[in-house]
């Protein structure tokens, strides 16, 4: 009878710890995603920016007559994609 | 089965034992996991502010120039700056306090075998705000060992602190926009510019999807007349 009931016991434990591991993930699920959310949008305006202001200042030159024989490959790779550097865990 | 004293079997002590085991290392892991993650975003943001404080200091630099106030720099000597070499001789991302110069209208003197930059920036009405670059050729020895230093010099006082950031930049060129945009060795002369592009060359560690960006800028049409920085 005894044992039955540590039996019992140590199962609820067991489902305790999986409840708690499983919000666990879910909480770190969640803040990779948000974390990588924001990120995204961040980098995505930033990179808007850089290429406007960019464009910008390229046309304001070739009205001056200067030839601007350049292109913005650099800013192919902002605001696409996550950033270098980033394991997903 | 054998029973233990209080009643539990072994099977089920090292069932609990083995329960145990797994939350501790799963806290560890996660621990550990929000560690790397809140670094991680450290990174990130320490590398795209970079970018964008050095962007916004140039914009600001070269708007003063066009408007015809003054953007004062100086052509590179051979005497090395002492204390831009021990600056740049400094570990690098270290925040460091720097003591000021003796001379405190002296200009700051580029370090021997800079290509680019070192650029005094008065403030106006003769009241000390001052931003110095230092830059150092990246053609050198160790390219790690080289970076470009934002002073901010605050206070009332003529000896007010200040310090130095390193910003992790190995490397500025500089073209310069006359009929075409070309490569410019030294830093005079750029008030009769039509217009600059800049090339920010990034240390490799640095979170951004370029490792070289440029800054284009231009001269407003409304320039006004260059001060001589002697007339501050």
């Amino acid at each position: 009878m005894l044992g039955t009931k540590l039996t019992g016991v140590v199962m609820l434990e067991m489902l305790l710890v999986l409840t708690l591991l499983a919000s666990g993930l879910s909480a770190m699920l969640k803040i990779h995603t948000h974390n990588e959310v924001m990120w995204q949008r961040f980098t995505n305006t930033y990179c808007a920016h850089l290429k406007s202001s960019e464009n910008t200042a390229q046309s304001r030159l070739l009205g001056k007559g200067i030839e601007v024989d350049w292109n913005n490959d650099w800013l192919r790779q902002c605001g696409i994609g996550a950033t270098p550097g980033y394991e997903t865990p | 089965m054998k029973t233990w004293q209080q009643g539990l079997t072994l099977m089920e002590l090292l069932m609990a034992m083995a329960l145990s085991s797994l939350v501790a290392s799963a806290m560890l892991h996660s621990i550990s996991w929000l560690v790397a993650t809140h670094q991680q975003q450290n990174a990130r943001i320490t590398s795209w502010e970079r970018e964008l404080v050095v962007r916004q200091t140039f914009q600001h630099l070269f708007r003063r120039l066009s408007q015809g106030l003054p953007w004062s720099s100086f052509d590179c000597v051979n005497d090395p700056s002492a204390q831009a070499d021990s600056l740049l001789g400094a570990a690098p991302s270290s925040l460091l306090s720097v003591t000021g110069s003796d001379d405190d209208s002296a200009p700051s003197r580029a370090v021997r075998g800079s290509d680019v930059i070192t650029i005094r920036h008065f403030g106006c009405a003769g009241y000390v705000t001052e931003q110095y670059f230092v830059g150092r050729h990246s053609g050198g020895k160790g390219d790690e060992r080289f970076g470009l230093y934002f002073r901010e010099r605050r206070g009332e006082e003529r000896w007010g602190y200040s310090q130095e950031i390193m910003l992790g930049l190995p490397r500025i060129t500089v073209e310069r926009c006359e009929s075409v945009c070309q490569p410019a060795r030294n830093v005079p002369g750029f008030h009769s510019a039509e217009g600059l592009r800049l090339a920010f060359h990034w240390h490799e560690d640095a979170v951004l999807p370029f490792p070289v960006s440029y800054l284009t800028l231009v001269t407003t049409a409304a320039r006004a007349v260059s001060l001589s920085p002697g007339s501050l």
